[in-house]
């Protein structure tokens, strides 16, 4: 909370709380969220809450995207290594580098459509191999009769 | 939490709540939250009429002050602006997420003006 010292004479410190001065210092960290001027102070108070929980997320999201790009670098360096080396033997090449990127299995990253598209493709396996066993009981039923 | 203070006075109806303006005019005013929370029954009548600066900020002092009269209960008033008034920075400080409407207090005042009988 803000509060604002008033130094007596004998400079004992009296302090009273303003919640101004506290509001006005945290209005301009409050727009670096993205957070207008007009929203901080005219709309419902609670929204600041939810913009310092939006900064948080894209802070850490900032974070794993350069985690990531670390990787790629990472791995760009050891792949490209055999060749940088001085000693290397002629004719030495640089081991291929990854053909899809880390996150294209991520199950969690996959499109809707590609979600359904795999269920579908599962559902129509599930029904060939139905479709399968039941030529196959019909066949032996058959032969039983016969 | 957003607490807000749903009332109504001669059929018309007032949602009651605070912004960081509306707080920022109340200090301007005199008030003083140290002192509210303290004593808070002599800033009442200022945390009340500060309470209207959002929603109904054309709304004269005097009708303020005949709403306030007309109101019951004071001491469960003066603890709700206390908390909305607490709330309108306790946004800017807690890190938990939201808890939705939960403890949303409804307030609830008919019309309490003097009828007069009629012959």
């Amino acid at each position: 909370m803000g509060s604002r010292g008033l130094v007596s004479k004998d400079e004992s410190k009296v302090e009273d709380t303003s919640l101004t001065y506290f509001f006005e210092k945290l209005c301009p960290m409050y727009m670096s969220y993205g957070m207008t001027y007009d929203e901080f102070w005219y709309k419902s108070p609670y929204r600041a809450k939810f913009y310092l929980e939006a900064y948080k997320r894209k802070v850490k999201q900032q974070d794993e995207y350069m985690w990531v790009q670390g990787m790629y670098i990472y791995e760009a360096l050891c792949k490209v290594s055999p060749v940088l080396h001085a000693f290397s033997k002629k004719g030495t090449k640089p081991l291929p580098y990854s053909e899809k990127p880390y996150l294209r299995d991520d199950e969690n990253l996959e499109s809707e459509e590609e979600k359904k598209r795999k269920e579908e493709n599962e559902r129509l396996l599930v029904k060939l191999h139905f479709k399968k066993w039941v030529k196959d009981t019909q066949k032996r039923f058959a032969k039983k009769q016969k | 939490m957003n607490t807000k203070i749903n009332l109504a006075y001669n059929g018309e109806k007032y949602v009651l709540e605070y912004n960081r303006m509306a707080v920022k005019l109340l200090e301007q005013n005199g008030f003083m939250l140290d002192e509210f929370l303290k004593k808070p029954m002599t800033n009442i009548e200022l945390a009340f009429s500060g309470a209207f600066i959002k929603n109904h900020s054309k709304v004269g002092q005097e009708k303020i002050d005949k709403i306030y009269d007309s109101c019951k209960d004071k001491a469960k008033l003066v603890a709700t602006l206390q908390k909305m008034i607490q709330e309108t920075y306790e946004s800017l400080l807690s890190d938990k997420p939201s808890d939705g409407d939960e403890g949303n207090t409804s307030w609830e005042v008919e019309d309490l003006s003097p009828k007069t009988s009629q012959k």
